[in-house]
């Protein structure tokens, strides 16, 4: 982890110096720019594996300067914007961004989504393709079978066995929506009558466990007056 | 206050007494009615009157004398009629008395006379067979006398004494074949005069013979055979000459006591005169009868001798009577107890000095038996009287009350009709409302109806099965009653329409002045269009007119080329002027489709003014602009709204940088360890503040985002039940971390609605917030979804925890909240957004406060059946999935869908080759600075290009504004302490 490198670029200076401070202190090193062209030259000279850009820059803007990044290079890009329309973040994912975080933000969050980005970019080559029947993974997250573990960018997480049947059940479905009624019927083996908010409860207690930002999640999704998934990444 | 007077108890009650009083009126009438038919049989109407007055006495006392009279002409008749000779008692007609001979006339002979002209008229006839019209006459005369002569009542002798005509011949020649001595005389008259044979000359022979001789001729009518009456002689020098033939000469009335010369009477005349004296005589008799009248009475002839009387045997008592008269004829003495009768006008000298056959005058005594043994005039005007009075009296007195009563209670009908109690105008009803002049048609027209209805009922009731007189009786009388109804009815209408005025504003004829007034007005208002529409069509009569005449006089006499010139000439003018018409008409269709096209919200939508021509074309061009106008103004209002919501946006974004530099200084000092209290008390305070700030800067966004509609729906099928669970499932700890139970309560059955799913969330969620900040802890909280009037119903109850002394609408308003004193996290936006969410997907927020009680309902329009989506249904899962990616793509088309995903997941090995198009075009459309991409010319890439530019040109504008003030902005955020 020592010699992994991120590129912060805001206009706001103090923005980039509290960055600075949150990933220095998680052992990262960092390259500061402030504005796309500056980015865009120290990607050039630079090793670097994240990168960090605010939308909004003088000179060239944080969109931009993503798509001619993505001419050349892959590296994970986190676009930070105080910018929180849909439209905004669509464009943002959509150009080429890994993931789109909105301003202000919570500092604990940006190190973990952080984190996570460097995991998948630095360890997906090397990640054990274990494949059998036992395993059961989308992204980051890996259900065993045999050892009723699950991990989450390699690292365990704690859940309940109810709480894991659900997760295998969704992540075995994955991409597909369920009710909460099928998701009942399927995990308690009951029919589903006067089923209140157990089901959503659950899923509330895995997402607080498995996401980085449960109100924002990335695997476990809530289809707002559908049911629930997992996404298929 | 006036009309408080007027109740309806008072107005019903004047109603009854009203029709009491006219029924009373009505009465009275019926009985003087009563009172007059009985009284025409008694008196004449003033002696009606005054019987009323209690003055009988006088009209007794005249029919007392009046029969008095009557008594001396049967007296007279009597003396006629009876005959002296009781063996050849005959009923005479006419008497003569001539020394001592009496010589009569009988009804008797005058029959024969009748027989006799009746055969001679049927000789004549046939023997001429001319003058006909004459003799028919005569017959008929003859047949209608006949049958009423009923002479066998009157108990007459049918002595003939051969009376009879049978040729005209001199009277001559007839003494001359009965009487040798008489005829000695004419023949030596004729040897005299020179000849005989001619009838003139007989009768003036007759008048030269002495009394002597005429007596002897006449004496030839007592001989047997005789068929011709010559002469007869009557008292007092009377003359009748009956002549052969038809004519008698009477020159001596002795009954009207009066000399008629030498009138020509006709025989039948004559024999009806008789007839009548005779029935008058009987009539007397039967009249005068002591069986038949309550009178006594006695004639004295030279005051001594009794010539007649109905009472022999007690004539001293009449001057007993209540009511009498004596006359003495010697002394010229009238006695009577008359009182209101002055005798000396009744002349009874000359009544007593009149009598036939009493030579010095006549005594009498008359006088009433008011005992009334006998059922005579006398005894039915005494009971009459008795009975008659006290009704007309009452009839009397009825008829003045009922007339005051009715006349009063009309008048306060008349003064009460139209007020009712608690208003203060007049009432009027339908058929007040009417045009006067219908109305008053039908009201008379009504009493027609009802009346001839009432007659032909009465028609046909009478020839069925009742009596006619019942029945008319009784028709006329429903007649009268409805008439008089209908009438009252009318004629209270008219009283109201006149106290409220209306009577002339709401006649027809009124109405007709004013619409010609109006018409007048429009067009002198409107003077030079009118004008101008008034000439074209004068000019369009001014032509047609003579052409039609032209065509007339060339059709029958002129030429017919012209003719046919003119026709064609007429039609051509016809039909142009139908086409101008059509044309006006298509025009003016085609302004009010643009009117209501531009009424209905296309307002860019402009009228063509082709082939309109002045006004026409100025109407649509006002149209035109009012529209465009409108365009303008609405516009101006929606980019302004977008403008206002757009700059809180900026701001906010603008706001968001210095934020987030606040937050994550403050929280590295937090990761500093501050030993001192008092500042980790102070980093406490920037952390919280700086928190709700942030949460303030996005609900503010969200919020003008929502109350201005500037919003992207992605609306889909979603199951609101579904909804609420997984809403409950996320807030169900936060509640009990508060203390809060919810209690459910969900349909079996989902409820299928057609909204956006994580607005919809957003709704729930910031209810849910709510409650969860303000909702007293230790209360429940109910939350229940339902099924109400077709729409999906989600509806949470709870109890604040502080006082809610404000109302719902002032919750909904922005920055304003429950709790204005607490200071928390909340922004005071959530139930304003949540409100204005609702009501962009079409449903209904409301708050109901009662007390300390909290209550949302939510609705949402329920989606119809969808059989394709079906949650228990394991096929349909297809289709979630794909809806999901729908919502997440936004309006990216679908088949864009499996690219943009490979572009986006970062999958770094592929990127360039699948990517290549996009990026290039990304490139092209910058480099152009947000102009239109005019060669992209697929729809594909249209619509892609469509929404890329949207978001690039919003993304330019801010990213412009940057880069085009960077030191602006660097310079502010110095000052502002970095």
């Amino acid at each position: 982890m020592d010699d992994i490198t991120i590129l912060v670029c805001d206009d706001d200076k103090e923005i980039v110096e509290a960055i600075d401070i949150y990933l220095r202190q998680e052992g990262y090193n960092v390259l500061k720019a402030y504005d796309g062209e500056e980015a865009i030259r120290l990607l050039a000279d630079n090793k670097v594996e994240l990168l960090l850009i605010d939308v909004m820059m003088p000179k060239l803007d944080g969109i931009r300067a993503t798509l001619k990044i993505r001419e050349t290079s892959s590296i994970p890009i986190i676009i930070l914007s105080a910018k929180s329309e849909d439209v905004d973040k669509i464009l943002g994912l959509n150009i080429g961004a890994d993931d789109y975080i909105t301003k202000p933000f919570n500092p604990l969050e940006l190190v973990a989504r952080v984190k996570s980005h460097i995991r998948r970019y630095t360890k997906l080559g090397t990640m054990a393709m274990e494949n059998g029947d036992t395993i059961h993974k989308t992204g980051g997250l890996c259900i065993n079978d045999d050892t009723k573990e699950v991990t989450l960018e390699g690292e365990a997480v704690k859940l309940t066995p109810m709480e894991y049947n659900i997760l295998r059940f969704l992540v075995m479905n994955a991409g597909k929506v369920f009710s909460i009624e099928q998701i009942y019927e399927n995990i308690w083996n009951e029919e589903a009558i006067g089923v209140d908010n157990t089901v959503a409860v659950h899923i509330r207690h895995i997402r607080e466990k498995i996401e980085i930002n449960p109100k924002n999640p990335t695997y476990l999704k809530v289809v707002w007056g559908v049911g629930y998934k997992v996404e298929k990444l | 206050m006036k009309a408080r007077r007027y109740t309806q108890k008072k107005k019903l009650g004047a109603l009854f007494l009203f029709i009491l009083f006219m029924c009373i009126t009505v009465a009275g009438g019926a009985g003087l009615y009563y009172v007059n038919n009985f009284g025409d049989y008694l008196y004449s109407k003033k002696e009606l009157i005054q019987a009323s007055r209690f003055e009988n006495t006088a009209t007794l006392e005249r029919k007392i004398l009046r029969d008095t009279e009557d008594i001396f002409e049967y007296a007279a008749l009597a003396q006629f009629f009876m005959s002296s000779d009781e063996s050849n008692r005959r009923e005479p007609l006419y008497v003569a008395e001539i020394n001592g001979t009496q010589y009569y006339l009988c009804i008797a002979d005058l029959e024969n006379i009748y027989q006799a002209i009746q055969e001679i008229t049927e000789k004549d006839k046939a023997g001429k067979k001319s003058g006909e019209g004459e003799t028919e006459e005569i017959e008929v005369e003859i047949e209608e006398v006949r049958p009423d002569l009923n002479l066998e009542e009157t108990n007459m002798d049918f002595g003939v004494n051969g009376t009879a005509v049978s040729e005209t011949e001199t009277i001559l020649d007839y003494i001359n074949m009965h009487d040798e001595e008489y005829a000695e005389y004419y023949a030596q008259y004729a040897v005299d005069t020179g000849g005989i044979g001619d009838f003139e000359e007989a009768w003036e022979a007759w008048f030269s013979l002495s009394d002597a001789q005429k007596l002897m001729a006449v004496s030839m009518l007592d001989a047997p055979g005789t068929d011709q009456i010559a002469l007869i002689f009557l008292k007092n020098t009377a003359e009748i000459s009956v002549y052969p033939g038809q004519t008698c000469l009477l020159t001596y009335d002795f009954l009207q006591q009066k000399e008629v010369l030498y009138e020509e009477v006709p025989l039948i005349d004559l024999y009806e005169k008789g007839i009548g004296l005779l029935e008058r005589y009987y009539e007397l008799v039967n009249r005068f009868d002591s069986e038949k009248t309550n009178l006594r009475y006695v004639i004295y002839e030279d005051s001594s001798l009794l010539r007649q009387t109905n009472d022999e045997n007690n004539v001293g008592e009449i001057p007993n009577f209540e009511k009498y008269i004596s006359y003495d004829n010697d002394t010229h003495i009238i006695k009577s107890n008359f009182t209101k009768t002055d005798l000396n006008l009744w002349n009874l000298d000359y009544l007593a000095s009149s009598l036939v056959g009493v030579h010095s005058g006549a005594s009498f005594r008359i006088g009433l038996d008011t005992r009334y043994l006998v059922a005579d005039d006398y005894k039915l005007m005494a009971d009459g009287f008795a009975q008659c009075r006290p009704v007309l009296l009452l009839s009397l007195f009825a008829i003045v009350i009922g007339m005051v009563g009715s006349i009063l209670f009309f008048i306060y009908l008349m003064a009460s009709v139209g007020h009712r109690e608690g208003h203060e105008e007049i009432c009027l009803d339908k058929f007040d409302r009417w045009p006067t002049e219908p109305a008053a048609f039908l009201i008379i027209l009504g009493i027609l109806v009802f009346v001839s209805l009432c007659g032909w009922l009465a028609q046909v009731f009478a020839e069925s099965f009742f009596t006619s007189k019942q029945i008319y009786t009784v028709m006329q009388i429903v007649s009268v009653a409805v008439s008089v109804i209908i009438g009252l009815i009318g004629f209270f209408s008219m009283v109201k329409r006149l106290k409220a005025g209306i009577i002339w504003k709401n006649s027809l004829l009124r109405n007709l002045c004013v619409a010609v007034g109006k018409g007048g007005k429009a067009l002198a208002g409107n003077w030079p269009t009118s004008g101008k529409t008034a000439a074209v069509i004068i000019l369009y009569w001014v032509i047609t007119i003579p052409l039609c005449m032209f065509i007339t006089i060339n059709r029958f006499w002129g030429s017919f080329f012209l003719y046919v010139t003119g026709i064609i000439l007429f039609v051509g003018i016809q039909v142009a002027a139908a086409g101008v018409i059509l044309w006006a008409v298509i025009n003016r269709r085609r302004i009010l489709e643009g009117v209501e096209r531009i009424s209905g919200g296309e307002l860019e939508y402009a009228i063509s003014d082709e082939g309109m021509f002045s006004d026409d074309r100025r109407l649509v061009e006002a149209i035109n602009n009012i529209g465009a106008g409108f365009q303008d103004a609405v516009d101006t209002a929606v980019k302004s709204e977008r403008m206002k919501a757009d700059l809180i946006t900026n701001v906010s974004h603008d706001i968001k940088t210095p934020l987030t530099s606040i937050i994550n200084y403050v929280d590295l000092m937090k990761r500093e360890n501050i030993e001192d209290e008092t500042l980790k008390r102070y980093l406490e305070v920037l952390d919280q503040k700086s928190q709700r700030l942030k949460n303030l800067t996005e609900d503010l966004v969200e919020a003008s985002r929502a109350s201005s509609g500037n919003i992207n729906l992605q609306l889909e099928r979603i199951n609101f039940v579904e909804l609420v669970k997984q809403a409950c499932g996320e807030f169900s700890e936060k509640f009990s971390e508060r203390g809060l139970t919810p209690v459910t309560s969900f349909p079996e059955y989902s409820l299928h609605v057609i909204a956006d799913g994580r607005r919809v969330w957003r709704i729930l969620e910031n209810l849910f917030q709510n409650t969860k900040k303000y909702a007293m802890p230790g209360t429940r909280v109910y939350i229940s979804v339902a099924e109400i009037e077709n729409r999906a119903t989600f509806i949470m109850k709870n109890i604040s925890e502080s006082e809610l002394n404000i109302t719902p609408e002032e919750l909904t308003e922005r920055f304003t909240r429950g709790d204005t004193s607490r200071t928390t996290e909340g922004s005071g936006l959530g139930l304003s957004i949540a409100k204005s969410l609702t009501e962009l997907q079409g449903g209904t927020f409301e708050i109901y406060l009662n007390g300390d009680l909290f209550q949302v309902t939510v609705q949402l329009e329920l989606a119809g059946e969808d059989p394709e989506v079906d949650t228990s249904d394991g096929d349909s899962e297809e289709s979630f999935g794909k809806n999901e990616g729908e919502d997440l793509e936004g309006p990216f088309n679908s088949g864009r869908k499996g690219e943009l995903e490979r572009a986006t997941d970062g999958d770094s090995e592929d990127i360039s080759s699948e990517t290549e198009d996009d990026l290039e075009f990304l490139d092209k459309t910058f480099s152009r600075g947000g102009e239109m991409v005019g060669t992209a010319s697929e729809d594909e890439a249209e619509q892609e290009a469509r929404f890329l530019q949207e978001a690039l040109e919003e993304l330019e504008s801010s990213g412009l504004r940057r880069r085009n003030e960077p030191d602006g902005d660097k310079g502010k955020e110095r000052q502002m302490g970095y």
